[in-house]
């Protein structure tokens, strides 16, 4: 099994996968870092990624972000799935810890960006099902309203009231418990 | 962290722009989702008439109504809470019994794919309901964390036993439910005799804890042989880990449990007596504090990690463990040093018999952490001069 998996491993390796933006640019990703996206990912198993997959909800700008995550994110699956970490293995597990805090950096500074970006990367992990992209754009969206009061959560995001009074006060009522 | 979205406004960022109540129904739903609690859930219906239509249908009912359950029964004198604290608790509970009604009464709504509820003072129709919410209605992991009853009154004195209220509870069964963690504040536990092979085709983790198991008139054991089908790969053929814990009223547990069962813990599982487990894939077993434990037999060859630790003054108990040749690592041993040699014959003790059988039987240990108990001033100063040619140690 090691020798035919190590070649695999290769073949792997090898095959690239174009990807196409909107605004029609080109980018040449491993398969291993495509299928982080289980669109893609089911793309592939059905044999229509020749000649490139396009993406149409996807701009350069947003992709070039969605490929640095799953780039970065992919040889952390790699490396999970190659460590025969066991209980006693105490230096595999030093270095699964290190590289998980490594992992967590990124994901902190990978979030550092403008609400519309933030956005546009839900929209994008949401299109190319991309579960932990999704999960960590989600959480810094949910992070921002936590403990907030209504007037602030409209005001950060724009939202515009359109309840009547009335409706207000019924909600009001409702909710009273969520308001304490 | 939270505030560096608003403040980050990059050209194009959408400054007047309300571009989250654009995002699709089932984002937005995600996002109530991954808020911590109900409570930040439901302040958002108030948003918008957008938002009012979602609260009703976050697939997460978060509710952690005042403080979560101890993890031990040790009481705090003075009670845990002022009277403000209980006056939240009960807003909290109501609030949590409506959502609850409310979903119920939702017929075709979606299901809540998380429920958490933690809350002490709760009333025996409360858990009642909660279960029976919980086996219909929600597919992930229901959670539901009653702590057991305090021991002592807010003025300090002692709650009598009969004044303490006895909770009942059904335990859900449910086909979709992935991570089942129910701590019952000491509640009499019915399995219903319904669960059958499938039962729980999906759940990978299951927590009992602070329950007592009778008799439901299908003879002596009738309880404990539903306990153990219930925790049988026939019933949960899925699971990854099981946790008993503060168990009482079932003397014998025996089952063949899933091959994806990785980890066994028995915590103060007080009145057993008898336990036989095959458990072909188990990686980690915990044994602690089930004090009167006479004869377990444990069928696990490929396992890891075993703390095994019994602390009473009966009868050795018999032990078999086979899989204890691959164990590589145990927990929290406990030695004795310098007790009267009278204490100290493990044919006679069972406080010394699991340390014997783990240390002959576990030969390929490369990792061990242990507790030397010693009762004398001399028994302090040999371990000292012991212990300082030992690597590694605290």
């Amino acid at each position: 099994m090691a020798s035919a998996g190590s070649g695999d491993e290769k073949a792997a390796a090898a095959a690239m996968i174009t990807l196409i933006s909107s605004d029609n640019e080109k980018f040449e990703v491993t398969e291993a870092t495509a299928t982080l996206s289980q669109t893609i990912r089911h793309m592939i198993e059905d044999g229509c990624t020749d000649g490139g997959v396009p993406l149409p909800n996807v701009t350069s700008k947003i992709l070039a972000r969605v490929i640095e995550y799953c780039k970065k994110h992919a040889t952390a699956a790699a490396g999970e799935e190659g460590s025969s970490s066991s209980f006693s293995d105490a230096a595999f597990l030093e270095v699964d810890r290190a590289f998980l805090e490594e992992l967590e950096e990124f994901d902190d500074a990978f979030l550092e960006v403008d609400r519309a970006t933030l956005f546009d990367l839900i929209l994008a992990a949401n299109y190319l099902d991309i579960k932990g992209l999704l999960n960590l754009t989600c959480q810094k969206v949910a992070d921002s309203v936590k403990g907030k009061t209504p007037e602030q959560i409209r005001e950060m995001y724009n939202i515009v009231n359109d309840l009547t009074p009335e409706e207000e006060a019924e909600i009001r009522r409702e909710t009273q418990w969520a308001f304490e | 962290m939270a505030d560096g979205i608003s403040q980050r406004a990059g050209r194009d960022d959408g400054r007047n722009r309300d571009l989250i109540s654009a995002l699709h129904d089932d984002l937005l739903l995600r996002i109530l989702g991954l808020l911590p609690a109900a409570s930040d859930a439901a302040r958002t219906s108030i948003l918008s008439r957008r938002w009012r239509s979602l609260w009703p249908n976050a697939p997460v009912l978060r509710f952690a109504i005042g403080e979560t359950p101890k993890s031990t029964t040790s009481p705090t004198v003075g009670g845990s809470g002022g009277h403000s604290d209980r006056n939240d608790a009960c807003w909290l509970i109501s609030a949590a019994t409506t959502a609850i009604a409310r979903r119920t009464a939702a017929v075709g709504g979606p299901d809540v794919e998380d429920l958490q509820l933690h809350a002490a003072d709760v009333t025996p129709e409360h858990v009642t309901t909660w279960l029976a919410f919980a086996a219909r209605r929600v597919t992930g992991r229901p959670t539901l964390a009653v702590p057991p009853p305090e021991l002592f009154a807010d003025d300090g004195s002692f709650v009598d036993e009969c004044d303490r209220q006895c909770l009942f509870a059904v335990l859900p069964s449910s086909v979709t439910a992935q991570q089942m963690s129910l701590t019952l504040g000491t509640a009499i536990l019915a399995i219903p005799t319904t669960v059958a092979a499938g039962a729980f085709a999906a759940l990978t983790d299951l927590l009992l804890s602070h329950a007592h198991l009778v008799g439901d008139g299908d003879g002596a054991g009738g309880h404990e042989r539903r306990l153990s089908r219930l925790v049988s790969s026939s019933c949960c053929p899925r699971l990854w880990r099981l946790r008993l814990e503060y168990i009482t009223g079932v003397a014998a547990l025996r089952f063949g449990a899933a091959s994806t069962l990785r980890e066994l813990e028995l915590y103060r599982v007080l009145d057993l007596r008898a336990l036989d487990v095959d458990a072909p894939g188990l990686s980690v077993l915990r044994v602690e504090a089930c004090h009167i434990l006479a004869a377990a037999r444990v069928s696990a060859p490929w396992l890891e990690v075993v703390t095994w630790k019994q602390l009473c003054w009966a009868g050795a108990p018999r032990l078999e463990l086979d899989g204890a040749a691959s164990v590589r690592c145990i927990e929290d041993l406990l030695m004795f040093s310098h007790w009267p040699t009278a204490w100290l014959d493990p044919q006679r003790h069972s406080y010394l018999t699991a340390p014997w059988f783990l240390i002959r039987h576990c030969t390929s240990v490369n990792q061990l952490s242990m507790t030397f108990i010693g009762i004398s001033a001399t028994a302090q100063v040999f371990l000292k001069i012991m212990m300082k040619d030992i690597p590694y140690h605290s």
